[in-house]
């Protein structure tokens, strides 16, 4: 904490090396009910208009068991928890400095709407670069259904950076 | 059954100019209320000039190509790495194309400028029609 009428330093906070200890930490498995709403508001968000995602009936109608998850929305699902960010602030990592740094997913089969989906997660790996200006932080999760069979597989990469500090009056490039 | 008749690559689509709306309803849809893709304020404060696209929403874009590209259901597996910021204004174009070696599709996301803003791959199977059992994999 800074006492009345000294200057807080405008500048990024000194890098904080994630604790490699970390590694392995769980989040408590979340499950979540596959929702027409929040898959049709996510079809309308990424511009998705084709039946098999937005029209239940053309979907039962073509004997399929409801509208079909399209790609990348179980990472949206993965997210839906209280305090989705929640594993990282625990981890001291604010999330302002977090870029998103890669993402995969392995389907191993197709999901429906109206299915229960447990997602359970963990720390799979950090690492740092350049004395820790540049940290990586990689995180598995595991996606289930209701009969405990495996669904997916979304890995997630966060880079952690540590911005230059502006440049100061005369510093020219 | 007989293997899935080759896809015709590549396949180049061209999106409309990334807008402030298409961040908050990613945002919503989403759940990833991550601030600097929605309050330029945030933003600001995190050191960027204007508010950045969440790296899912280009995924979600390349993800929607690659299905209409081998049909509904078609992604089997999907990975991508974010290589440059997407910004409100851009006119991203995506490349979905063979890869020189093996069974898997390339995928590239790029600006105007030729700026690829991410990269992957995906192995594309056969779409899902009737039945939620898989063919014999």
């Amino acid at each position: 904490m800074s006492s009345p009428g000294t200057t807080v330093p405008t500048g990024p906070a000194p890098a904080r090396l994630i604790d490699p200890s970390v590694v392995g930490t769980a989040t408590p498995p979340h499950t979540v009910l596959v929702e027409a709403g929040r898959l049709r508001q996510f079809a309308h968000a990424v511009g998705e208009r084709r039946s098999e995602y937005v029209d239940e009936e053309a979907a039962r109608t073509a004997g399929r068991p409801g509208l079909l998850v399209p790609p990348t929305f179980l990472f949206c699902l993965e997210m839906e928890r209280p305090d989705p960010w929640g594993w990282l602030t625990a981890i001291g990592v604010d999330l302002a400095t977090v870029l998103h740094a890669e993402q995969s997913f392995v389907h191993h089969r197709p999901v429906w709407v109206g299915e229960r989906l447990t997602f359970a997660s963990r720390i799979a790996d950090v690492t740092a670069k350049a004395g820790g200006a540049l940290q990586f932080v990689v995180r598995h999760t595991h996606v289930t259904d209701e009969r405990g069979a495996q669904v997916a597989d979304l890995s997630t990469t966060l880079a952690v950076v540590r911005r230059d500090p502006p440049a100061q009056e005369g510093d020219h490039r | 059954m007989t293997g899935t008749p080759p896809l015709a690559l590549p396949v180049t689509r061209g999106l409309p100019p990334v807008t402030r709306t298409d961040l908050a309803l990613y945002a919503g849809a989403s759940g990833d209320h991550n601030p600097v893709h929605i309050d330029i304020d945030a933003a600001r404060a995190a050191g960027l000039d204007d508010v950045i696209a969440h790296g899912m929403l280009s995924m979600a874009w390349a993800g929607r190509v690659l299905d209409e590209t081998a049909g509904a259901g078609s992604v089997q597996t999907f990975r991508m790495r974010f290589t440059a910021p997407v910004r409100v204004g851009d006119r991203l174009t995506v490349t979905v194309s063979r890869a020189e070696e093996g069974p898997d599709v390339e995928v590239l996301v790029a600006d105007a400028e030729g700026t690829v803003t991410a990269r992957g791959t995906a192995r594309l199977g056969h779409p899902v029609l009737s039945t939620t059992r898989s063919r014999s994999t």
